[in-house]
């Protein structure tokens, strides 16, 4: 579904991500874990288009998506759950959801996913008529969630859905991953978090400084003693 | 007397919420400074001196004027801003300024450096009381500028356009990652501030009676202590301080007299207000 090769991003001279070949197959909920500043959000911002590469190509769905925008990219598929959350702040929650699905045309898909989305976090039906910047930090993470959801979305890019949430809310972010993954979603689901993230995945990619320096399956990389030094707290 | 200068500060405020809305709309998407603005002001002035001269219809004119400036304004768009995006703030900037200078003296090797009259007439009857004295000129110029901020409300709270176009304006990034083209946004806020320059172009120079190269000057300079008054980037806000600073002009006039220059006059409350309050009336801290 999404093929990433000899990927090389800058900022100004400075290289951020370097050398890196990475695939997610379809229907697969892979992650790619790495400590801070090692390039994570950089790649999921050149797969969404927000980011020129400077070297390597990018192909979903087999097609090389160079010199695509990033709304034709959304149109094709590819949704972001970015970091920071990124929720519109001055629009309802309602006017949110619209913008995610702002693309389709469908209006009973978009209705009946907006039901989904609310059947999935009850609060954001409560909070529907609510500014966007007045919702608590994890209210905001699930109307993130909840307006990727209603894009109807092929290859779900998730960005630190984790950070900053108190441990309950962090169980009910990746249970929403969980179950999009389930209703077959592709999932590609970058995390600091990589105890939980390998918890998930079915397979995963470690990043270091820009580079790869592991891939395995999860079970691979949990056992695996460099990882559980590094990323899982020893 | 009071009464009378409260009138001529919403006409003139009304003039100046409109000149300053094409740099709120630009700035809330690009976050750039759209200095060359005011040339795009004069040019719609010109477009209604060429137009209302030989045709008599202010109609027209007003029309005219507004579909040239559109595509003035989308021509700096694409060949001023676009090519410099990402760039630090300055960039655009400067190149604004170089543009509207370079606008000035292109008017007046065009049109000639003399003030041109736009002698426009309307069949509006005025308004007249012990009090106050409004012209049917005037009562339009309010009409219109009252016409134009409601059509535009309704843009942007009432269409999906307009939801597509606040959700760029919060950020640019998140909106086109989720299926929004912000070029055509982008390219929206240039054609509509751009059309509601021209039309206060026109409005003003037939309001004065002349049109000259340098007419765009003292808007320019206004319209940024506007925009900043209101909180840069908030629609409402502009409204509100181009009509406060039209009638901080001509109240003055009542109580200090004229020994104040009346253009300091946008600086100064310009200085209280970043005094009082830095991110401006409606303004909210980023
Ligand atoms: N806008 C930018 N300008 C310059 N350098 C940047 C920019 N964004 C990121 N970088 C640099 O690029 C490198 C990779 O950053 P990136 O945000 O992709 O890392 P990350 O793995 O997502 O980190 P985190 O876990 O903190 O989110 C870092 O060294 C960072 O300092
Ligand atoms: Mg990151």
């Amino acid at each position: 579904m999404l093929d990433i090769e000899n990927l090389t991003v800058h900022y100004g001279h400075s290289v951020a991500v370097s050398g890196v070949s990475l695939t997610v197959g379809e229907g697969e909920l892979v992650t790619l874990v790495g400590a801070n500043g090692a390039g994570k959000t950089t790649i999921l911002r050149t797969v969404m288009g927000l980011h020129r590469p400077t070297q390597g190509s990018i192909r979903y769905q087999g097609r090389d998506v160079a010199g695509l925008r990033p709304w034709v990219r959304s149109r094709m598929g590819v949704v972001m759950i970015p970091e920071g959350r990124r929720i519109f702040p001055e629009l309802t929650v309602l006017e949110n959801l619209r913008i995610g699905a702002y693309a389709r045309t469908d209006r009973d898909g978009v209705a009946a996913d907006l039901e989904k989305a609310y059947a999935m976090f009850p609060i954001l039906r409560e909070r529907a008529g609510q500014i966007g910047r007045t919702l608590s930090g994890g209210q905001q993470q699930m109307l993130a969630i909840a307006r990727a959801l209603v894009a109807r979305p092929k290859l779900l890019l998730v960005d630190e859905i984790s950070l900053g949430l108190a441990p309950i809310l962090v169980d009910e972010v990746f249970r929403a991953v969980e179950t999009l993954h389930r209703e077959g979603v592709t999932i590609f689901l970058v995390e600091q978090n990589a105890r939980k993230a390998l918890e998930i995945a079915d397979r995963g990619y470690v990043l270091s400084s820009g580079r790869l320096v592991l891939e395995g399956t999860a079970a691979e990389l949990r056992a695996n003693p460099e990882v559980k030094k590094s990323y899982l707290g020893g | 007397m009071v009464v009378q200068q409260i009138a001529n500060g919403v006409v003139l405020g009304s003039l100046y919420a409109l000149v300053a809305l094409g740099l709120t709309l630009v700035y809330g998407v690009l976050r750039i400074l759209h200095v060359a603005h005011a040339g795009v002001f004069v040019l719609g002035a010109y477009v209604g001196v060429l137009v209302y001269l030989p045709t008599g219809s202010l109609a027209l004119a007003i029309v005219s004027a507004a579909v040239v400036c559109s595509l003035a304004g989308l021509i700096m768009y694409r060949f001023l801003y676009r090519p410099v995006l990402g760039r630090p703030p300055l960039v655009p900037l400067i190149i604004s300024i170089g543009a509207f200078m370079f606008l000035e003296d292109l008017y007046r090797l065009v049109m000639g450096p003399y003030i041109k009259s736009l002698p426009v007439t309307i069949r509006a009857a005025g308004f007249e009381t012990a009090a106050v004295r409004l012209t049917g000129y005037q009562l339009f110029i309010v009409a219109a500028a009252a016409g134009l901020l409601l059509g535009l409300w309704w843009l942007m709270r009432g269409t999906r356009l307009g939801l597509a176009w606040r959700a760029s304006a919060q950020d640019l990034e998140t909106a086109a990652a989720h299926g929004i083209n912000t070029d055509v946004i982008i390219g929206v806020c240039f054609v509509i501030g751009s059309a509601i320059a021209a039309v206060a172009g026109v409005m003003v120079g037939g309001y004065y009676n002349q049109v000259y190269p340098s007419m765009g000057s003292v808007p320019a300079y206004k319209a940024l202590a506007v925009i900043v008054l209101g909180g840069m980037g908030s629609v409402p806000g502009t409204v509100i301080a181009g009509l406060a600073l039209g009638l901080a002009e001509t109240l003055t006039m009542v109580w200090v007299g004229t020994f104040l220059p009346r253009d300091a006059i946008a600086f100064l409350v310009l200085i209280l207000m970043l005094l009082v309050k830095p991110t401006g009336l409606l303004g909210r801290a980023s």
